[in-house]
């Protein structure tokens, strides 16, 4: 049976006493009848009542209506009112006091019986959706992210406490334009994309900036939505405000690094173009010059001069070969890739008809092997096969030269390897053999200044390659590089 | 027609040099051609575009079957100069001979956008240069049939 406690309040101890008969018939107890607003809130104390039914006109100070909001100001218990009295103004007056029934006496027992437990019912229903409100609101208080709802004309209705991170207080907020805050250049665009949410409906994720308390600029990502009223018609916006102040920051450092860096790649050019034409400018002039000299007093000048002459001309054939190597070496680096499929046998064959003089003075063997189809540029992809197969003639031993160039695979890329049967190169300069002119013999025995291979490094490198000396024996080298498998990249 | 364009010293030329070593050494380089009858050289690109328009000093300058053009030049550079030239209907017939250091690709690129007519990098070593010089000779001025002056005004 239920146990609901039930207290009156009533001064007709006639009328309380049949009430009471009735209740308990029905199976509530009823611990306490009290005739004055005081008694009322004394019992309600001390029993904690499921329900009051209350008298509007009774004894004492405070009636009816008063004594109820004095209970609900401090505990949650449903009320009914009980009068003879069904007058305007009295019903306006209880009607704010959110009356859980309202029985007009005299009343049917079956009357009292139904509108006790719908007042028991729909309490208990509110008490739930306090409680799902309370889970909501801990939930929304929470998270490092800042809630808000704005009505139509965007004012503020809420903002969760977490605007206090950025030195607000919730009131600051709360009934403000919610577009105040926003810093004044993002205004117009907020306000379009409030705009578009009004004309298209859905969700937007925008972002903006909103100044703290002390105007330092925080970058807010705003997920906002339309808010409908039980009508459906729009009510304003709920929105869920995520601080990326960090995230936009390191951004807009990497724009700057990005943009720093692409200046210093166009100083770089500048660089290389100077290079190319100022450099090699006077340098011509002094060798030109030089052997103009020669051309035309080479009878009045004699031996030592001609020999002289000879030598300063070997010097700025060797600058100009330095800093063409140079400019190679930069262009490799600085130049746009354009990818393609490249037939590797066309391109080794393309190669070593380009050294054909070279060869054929070293009367060198060269074995090729199928080699694949690979993704590259074929412009740089040849200077590569250039260089290796160059290096192992010029490298050559007492031998003859013999070359075998052959292709393996693995998962993700496919090796070249050139093996030669020349002097080799020694375990410790595996590496620096690789770096810009480094050179590891005499110029006289073995020509070059040592760019070859680092050129070659930078554009496999380019490639998402890489290129390494395999064989460290001293009965010839091996050069292998990967190219990775795949399709062609959208980017160089 | 065009083999009265062939006759021996016919061909003027002008050298759009900034750099009187290189002007020499053009000059050098020429000096035994039978086909040119003279070089004249200008320094930059105003000097040069006003020898072309024969405006003072040069009104009584004629106008030349081919210019050899520097890019590297002071107040006007080359790639302005030709420019002006291929856009020019009085000069735009006049083979344009790209001479210089550069090699790199943008200009070269750049040049034949505008119509040069060939580039040509200048080697640092003598001996290659009046090769050079022998083979821009043998081609230009004795397989090539450059177009009549006259031809080329009276179109206009």
């Amino acid at each position: 049976m239920v146990k609901e406690t039930i207290i009156i309040v009533e001064d007709e101890h006639i009328v309380a006493n049949d009430i009471q008969r009735t209740l308990e018939n029905l199976g509530y107890k009823v611990p306490a009848i009290v005739s004055t607003g005081e008694k009322a809130l004394e019992s309600v104390r001390k029993y904690q009542p499921d329900l009051v039914l209350m008298d509007i006109v009774i004894k004492g100070k405070l009636d009816g209506i008063e004594t109820t909001k004095k209970i609900h100001e401090q505990w949650d218990i449903p009320v009914i009112y009980l009068t003879a009295y069904a007058d305007y103004t009295t019903l306006e007056r209880a009607k704010i006091t959110d009356p859980f029934g309202y029985l007009l006496k005299p009343f049917m027992e079956k009357e009292l019986q139904s509108t006790i437990i719908m007042a028991l019912y729909k309490h208990q229903m509110s008490r739930k959706l306090k409680a799902s409100e309370e889970k909501y609101r801990t939930l929304v208080e929470n998270t490092h992210d800042v809630i808000y709802s704005m009505n139509s004309e965007g004012i503020v209705g809420y903002i969760s406490p977490q605007i206090y991170k950025y030195g607000f207080k919730t009131e600051d907020w709360i009934g403000e334009k919610f577009i105040d805050f926003i810093h004044p250049d993002d205004r117009k665009m907020v306000e379009e994309a409030f705009q578009s949410l009004l004309d298209g409906g859905g969700e937007r994720t925008i972002l903006y900036r909103v100044p703290d308390h002390e105007k330092n600029i925080r970058w807010f990502e705003d997920r906002s939505r339309e808010q409908y009223d039980e009508k459906q018609n729009p009510a304003g916006f709920t929105g869920v405000l995520r601080d990326v102040t960090d995230r936009k920051l390191a951004e807009i450092q990497l724009e700057k690094t990005t943009k720093e860096l692409k200046l210093y790649v166009q100083e770089l050019e500048q660089m290389n173009y100077i290079g190319s034409h100022d450099l090699q400018e006077p340098l011509r002039m002094v060798a030109s010059y030089v052997q103009l000299l020669e051309k035309k007093y080479k009878d009045q000048l004699g031996e030592d001069a001609s020999e002289y002459i000879a030598f300063a001309v070997q010097g700025v054939n060797r600058l100009q070969q330095i800093i063409q190597d140079f400019l190679s070496y930069s262009r490799v680096s600085m130049e746009t890739y354009h990818f393609a499929w490249l037939n590797m046998n066309f391109l080794v064959e393309t190669a070593i008809e380009r050294l054909k003089p070279l060869i054929d003075s070293a009367h060198a063997k060269i074995k090729i092997h199928s080699l694949p189809e690979v993704v590259g540029d074929s412009r740089y992809l040849i200077q590569v096969v250039y260089h290796l197969i160059k290096n192992a003639i010029v490298f050559r031993s007492d031998k003859t030269p013999r070359i075998e160039i052959k292709a393996s695979e693995n998962r993700e890329s496919w090796i070249f390897c050139v093996k030669d049967n020349g002097i080799g190169v020694e375990e410790r300069y595996a590496t620096r053999i690789f770096h810009i002119f480094q050179r590891l013999h005499n110029r006289t025995s073995y020509p070059g200044n040592g760019a070859g291979l680092a050129i070659s490094k930078r554009i496999i490198e380019k490639h998402q390659g890489k290129i390494w000396l395999e064989t460290r024996k001293k009965d010839g080298a091996t050069f292998c590089f990967s190219l990775p498998k795949g399709e062609l990249p959208d980017v160089q | 027609m065009s083999n009265e364009k062939l006759l021996h010293h016919s061909i003027v030329i002008l050298l759009i040099e900034d750099n009187p070593g290189d002007v020499r050494l053009t000059k050098e380089a020429f000096s035994g051609s039978k086909f040119i009858q003279h070089i004249y050289d200008v320094r930059d690109g105003v000097e040069a575009m006003a020898f072309l328009h024969k405006e003072p000093p040069y009104e009584e300058m004629p106008v030349p079957d081919m210019i050899f053009l520097d890019l590297n030049l002071p107040r006007k550079n080359g790639m302005e100069v030709l420019k002006e030239l291929k856009e020019d209907p009085k000069l735009r017939f006049i083979p344009v001979l790209i001479l210089t250091t550069s090699s790199a690709e943008k200009d070269i690129f750049e040049t034949y956008s505008h119509h040069a007519n060939c580039y040509i990098t200048k080697p640092v070593n003598m001996d290659e240069f009046f090769e050079v010089a022998k083979a821009i000779e043998k081609f230009w001025f004795n397989i090539v049939i450059l177009p009549s002056k006259h031809d080329g005004s009276h179109l206009l």
